[in-house]
Formats: C-alpha cells, sequence, structure tokens
C-alpha cells in the first residue's frame, strides 16, 4: 500500500464520517410527533391550628379556650400524627404525598415549611388523609425519627406510634387547675374474653376541600382543637383528663369525634 | 560540544557538595528554638475517623457531625489529652475530666456539686458524658447549643476554672507538644479558644456508651448482634412497671424499648418544689419555661448519684420514692406526665415495694460498664 493510496483513503472515510455525524444531528421524521407534556405546578401543604376561629398560642397564664361543655382550658403541647395525604383528581386520579406528617406545635419547620410537591393541573374533588398511621404502617419501631421523639405507643396498650399528645389544664370542677394529656393511640380493650388490641386510626376526606390547579397554589389544613372534644359526643376533661392512655371508651371517642377535626383552605 | 559535556558532571558535583553541607549540622551558627524543630516538619493530614456506633442504635437517626468538625483520628487525640489538661484552669488544678470523671461515665463522683479551680462550689450537679452525638442542646437549661459553644463556658465560670481564654491559649502555645498536636489536627497552626473547644468536642463526641443489659434485651428482641447479658426476671418486671401508664410511666419522658437515649432532650418540671429553680427559663425568659430541666438520660446510674439538677437524691430508691409519692402537684408548669389518673391525686401512683425494688432493678440494668472501663477515653 503506498502512501498516496493511504492518504485518499483516509479522506474519504473522514468525509464520510462526517457526512454520517451531521445528518445524525437534522430532525428525523418520525421524531416530529409532539408528545403533550403533563402540566404540573407546585403545591405547599401546610398545617394550622386554632380553637373555634381563635388562633393555638401555646402556654398562655390563663384558660383562654372552652370546650363544647363549657369547660376552659389552655395548650401546653401539641403534636400529631398524620400520613396518607392524598389528593384526587375528578377523573379519578390520586397522588398520594409519600410518607408522613409529623407535627410539633413547638417547631415551627414541622408544619410552617412544609415540603413542596409538583402534581399534575387539573380539577381536584378533594383532599383525604389518615390521622395516626393504619395498621400495616403503625409497627412498633419502624421510624428513627419517631423512636427519637418517644413518640413509641407502650407495647403493652397494643404498640406502634402515638398519633396525638394534646396536653394542658383545664380548671375542674372544683374550680381549680387540673392537667388534660389528650393521649390517642391503638386502643386496648380487656374483656371476658381476654385482651384485644383495636386499630385506631381513621381517615377521612378533607370537606369543601376540591380546589382546581392550573398554578402554583398552597393548601392549609386547619385543625379545630374543640372539634376533638365533640361531635358527635361532647368529651368532659373531668372523665378523661390525665391518664386516657389505656382508657378504651376515651380511645375511641377520640376516634369517633376526631374526623371532622380539619378543615381546608387552598390559595 | 565537550565543554558541556563536562559542564554537567561539574555543577552536579557541586549541587551534591551544597546538598551534604546543608546536612551538616550548624547548631553552633544558627541555634534553632525546639518549637521550630519539632513542628517544622509536622503536616496536616488528618485521618478521617469513622464512628463505630453500636447496632441497635440504628433505630435512632443518624446522628449529624458538623461540617466545620468533623471527626479525625488527630482531632480525638488532641482533644482527649485537652480534656484531661489541667492548664484550663486558672492555677492548672483541675481539668474536665476532675468533674467528669471516666469512672463514674464522666459524672463527678458521689457529690452533689462540684468544686471549682479555687475550691469553690458549684451551684448545680455535674451531668455525666455519653451519646452527646445525639443532644440538640447541652447544659441542664440547654443554654449551649452545640457541644463546642458547650466548652466555651467551664474555662471562664467563676464557680469552675476561672481562667481566660487567651491564658489558656498561651499556656498551650508554650507547651512543644501541643503546638505538634494542633497542627496536625487543624489547618491553620492557631490554638485559641475556637480549635481548643472543637478538639475537645470531637472527643466528647467519641463517647458513646451502648452495651448494657437493656441493650442487650431489646436489641436482642430486634435481632441485633450483643455482647453480654439480657434482663434477668426482676429486670423485666421492673421494665414492665416502667412503662405501665397506670404505675410508672416512665416512657412520655424518658423513652422506651426502642429509644437507647433514654431520654428524648425536652425540657420538663417533674414537680420537685413548688417554688422550682429557673431552670429553662433563664434561656428563653418565658415564664412557662420556669422550673423546666432538661429530661437526662437514665443509662448508667449506677455511676451517677446523686441524681437530680441538684444531686438531692443520694440513691435510686429515693427517687422513685419521690416520683411515687413525693411529687409537687401545684409546681408551675409541671409536666402533664407528672399525673396518672384525672383528679386531684393524680400524681400519686402507689408503688407495691415489689415494683419499686423491681423498677430499681431495671434502672440499674440501663448501666454500661464496658463504656465506663473503656480504655479509648482515658489518657
Amino acid at each position: 500500500m503506498n502512501k498516496l493510496f493511504l492518504n485518499k483513503y483516509l479522506r474519504f472515510v473522514s468525509v464520510v464520517l462526517l457526512y454520517s455525524f451531521f445528518q445524525g444531528c437534522t430532525p428525523d421524521e418520525e421524531d416530529d410527533i409532539y408528545i403533550q407534556p403533563i402540566q404540573t405546578a407546585t403545591i405547599q401543604l401546610e398545617f394550622a391550628h386554632q380553637v373555634d376561629g381563635q388562633d393555638l398560642i401555646l402556654n398562655t397564664s390563663n384558660k383562654p379556650f372552652t370546650n363544647a361543655m363549657g369547660q376552659h382550658y389552655n395548650v401546653s403541647k401539641l403534636r400529631y400524627l398524620i400520613s396518607n395525604i392524598t389528593l384526587h383528581q375528578i377523573n379519578g386520579a390520586q397522588t398520594k404525598l409519600e410518607g408522613y406528617f409529623f407535627v410539633d406545635l413547638s417547631k415551627p419547620e414541622t408544619f410552617n415549611y412544609s415540603p413542596i410537591i409538583q402534581i399534575p393541573f387539573g380539577s381536584y374533588s378533594g383532599v383525604s388523609y389518615t390521622f395516626g398511621f393504619d395498621e400495616l404502617s403503625n409497627e412498633s419501631g419502624k421510624y428513627a425519627t419517631l423512636n427519637a421523639a418517644n413518640w413509641n405507643w407502650p407495647e403493652m396498650l397494643g404498640g406502634g406510634y402515638h398519633f396525638m399528645q394534646l396536653e394542658g389544664e383545664f380548671i375542674d370542677s372544683s374550680n381549680n387547675d387540673a392537667p388534660f394529656a389528650t393521649h390517642m393511640g391503638t386502643a386496648r380493650k380487656i374483656d371476658s374474653t381476654g385482651t384485644t388490641y383495636e386499630a385506631n386510626h381513621f381517615t377521612s376526606f378533607v370537606p369543601n376541600s376540591n380546589f382546581e390547579l392550573n398554578k402554583a397554589m398552597t393548601l392549609v389544613l386547619t385543625m379545630n382543637i374543640n372539634e376533638w372534644y365533640t361531635h358527635p359526643i361532647n368529651w368532659d376533661f373531668n372523665q378523661y383528663g390525665a391518664g386516657i392512655m389505656p382508657i378504651y371508651d376515651a380511645q375511641k371517642l377520640l376516634n369517633k369525634n376526631g374526623k371532622d377535626v380539619f378543615t381546608a383552605t387552598i390559595h | 560540544m565537550k565543554t558541556i559535556q563536562y559542564k554537567i558532571p561539574f555543577i552536579l558535583s557541586i549541587i551534591g557538595i551544597l546538598f551534604v553541607v546543608s546536612c551538616v549540622d550548624d547548631d553552633p551558627i544558627e541555634p534553632v528554638t525546639p518549637t521550630g524543630c519539632d513542628t517544622c516538619l509536622v503536616e496536616y493530614n488528618p485521618t478521617p475517623y469513622n464512628l463505630k456506633l453500636p447496632p441497635f442504635f440504628s433505630v435512632l437517626p443518624t446522628p449529624v457531625i458538623p461540617k466545620n468538625n468533623p471527626l479525625t483520628v488527630e482531632g480525638i487525640e488532641l482533644g482527649k489529652k485537652l480534656f484531661y489538661e489541667k492548664k484550663l484552669s486558672i492555677n492548672n488544678s483541675i481539668s474536665c475530666s476532675s468533674c467528669h470523671n471516666p469512672d463514674y461515665a464522666f459524672n463527678d463522683q458521689g457529690v452533689a456539686f462540684s468544686l471549682g479551680a479555687m475550691g469553690q462550689s458549684g451551684i448545680i450537679n455535674a451531668m455525666p458524658l455519653f451519646n452527646l452525638i445525639y443532644a440538640d442542646s447541652y447544659n441542664w437549661n440547654g443554654n449551649a447549643a452545640t457541644l463546642e459553644e458547650q466548652i466555651f463556658g467551664p474555662v471562664k465560670h467563676p464557680l469552675e476554672m476561672m481562667e481566660s481564654w487567651p491564658n489558656v491559649a498561651i499556656k498551650l502555645q508554650n507547651d512543644p507538644s501541643y503546638v505538634t498536636l494542633f497542627k496536625k489536627a487543624f489547618p491553620n497552626e492557631t490554638i485559641d479558644s475556637i480549635t481548643t473547644s472543637k478538639a475537645i468536642a470531637q472527643f466528647l463526641r467519641t463517647l458513646v456508651s451502648g452495651n448494657s443489659p437493656a441493650d442487650n434485651e431489646f436489641g436482642s428482641q430486634l435481632g441485633f448482634p450483643i455482647n453480654g447479658r439480657v434482663l434477668t426476671v426482676e429486670e423485666r418486671r421492673g421494665f414492665q412497671v416502667f412503662s405501665d401508664q397506670e404505675k410508672g410511666d416512665c416512657e412520655h419522658c424518658h423513652g422506651n424499648s426502642y429509644n437507647p437515649l433514654w431520654t428524648e432532650y425536652t425540657f420538663r418540671n417533674n414537680g420537685l418544689d413548688l417554688n422550682p429553680d429557673s431552670g429553662r427559663a433563664a434561656v428563653t425568659k418565658l415564664a412557662s419555661d420556669v422550673g423546666k430541666f432538661k429530661v437526662p438520660s437514665l443509662r448508667n446510674l449506677i455511676y451517677t448519684a446523686p441524681y437530680m439538677h441538684d444531686g438531692r437524691f443520694n440513691t435510686l430508691e429515693e427517687v422513685v420514692d419521690f416520683y411515687d409519692q413525693g411529687v409537687e402537684p401545684n409546681s408551675p408548669n409541671i409536666s402533664v406526665d407528672m399525673f396518672h389518673r384525672t383528679g386531684a391525686n393524680g400524681h400519686i401512683i402507689n408503688l407495691s415495694p415489689q415494683d419499686k425494688k423491681d423498677l430499681v432493678a431495671f434502672l440499674k440494668a440501663l448501666s454500661d460498664p464496658s463504656f465506663v472501663t473503656n480504655p479509648d477515653y482515658r489518657p
């Protein structure tokens, strides 16, 4: 093979390669089918808290709130657990927010700066949530952050985790300050047949939570504390004040009363 | 050409001679200070240190080590030396270890209040030191947000070491061994309050206690490997008293079998006094924090008597008796968890003598003998 032949051969190959390269860059007609991208917008989730329209302020020196039984109280602590928050589209599609939300009213980062989620444009019929963990998720010791927060529900009461700790003081029937600790979790039932444990979470669809998503929005779930203590049954702090965790009837009553504690606003 | 060929060996020979001459001891001409000699060859090239945590501790969130003070072998070595260094005190009489004795889980042995550099008494019980890497504030009232910040305090405190940080820095700078150790541990050679506290904080973050009979009991239940005995029958009964909402109900403040820290590091008033000390309120200035103190871990209790922030109880039996009958229900901001039932006597538990005995046995089983004998923590 002489040098001249090799030189010509290489030039030819280079031209072919360059042609192929630029051909590859031109749009191929078959690729021109336009796929409509799913339009999405961010939705931010926030939790807010009030008592029949009053802002919930912790550790007031007086007893600014009044429950349905006319008992005056204040609140020193509120922590609760929410999971399975689901956004329902009218077309049946659902977007479920992964994981759980552990709200602690003493830590604004747990309710003011909630994660921003990207969801599809469209008409939404509303929002549902599970208060606490469902049976599958309520597994003792499974969540490191909750373990470090002593959020576990005692094994002898069925294990898993607390769903809520709502604490404060009320003015009791003797007109004295008395503590209450509305703690919620698995309901232990002891009767003649033995001991059983009933899952005590509930799932609710928030009323009037429909919205049209065509831009970034904020979904605010507002808990009205007094709804834990009424509808359908009024709660008496003198009966269920401190130490209610082992009391089956108190746990079941929270389950009944709690289903309407949240309302939603979307803006 | 030939000239160049001859020149090259000649130049090399000259360089060689200069090199050899430079190695000759020239002490008589240029005396070199000991500091210069000891440190001139020391380089900052630290070895990252991987902190080993007990397998069972994976039930907890992964602890966060500050990015501006990563653990290194050199930093920890320096921190340990400084922890046992009496030059940190005004008259070189006490070190951190004087009040935080490794034989007693880094607590002061058997005293309510430790003595300062001049023998003066403190006003609050020295806290034991372990698993600090998991805490989010330090001291009984939480006035230090980080370990580094905590370490600033005792050196200059008038009831503790009474020294100034500039003086500490001078004393350490005059010690060649520290010049070397600081140079190895930190990128700049400054010896000051910042590098000193960073080094001690690194050492303190290595103090991990996780090998008690209770750790073995609860760790093995979750399938983690263990290294030692589990709970006895009596101790297990004690854990039932501890967990029972109608008996001890210790869980709300001190945790459970899934929280080997045995605290949640919150601040609470456990009802010691009708007119309590300011506690957390000294930091937050909130009336609602008066009487609240950091909930201490229950780990290593057999080494850390006396108990409470003021060391008022000498034995665990006294502590249990207090929670059983002695809680002051009208103490301001008292924790709701001090009340076990609704009603005027909701703060009285009425444990049986057997319950109390079992509970104390369980509390003692939260102690970790391997922690107080660990040679890595000693000078």
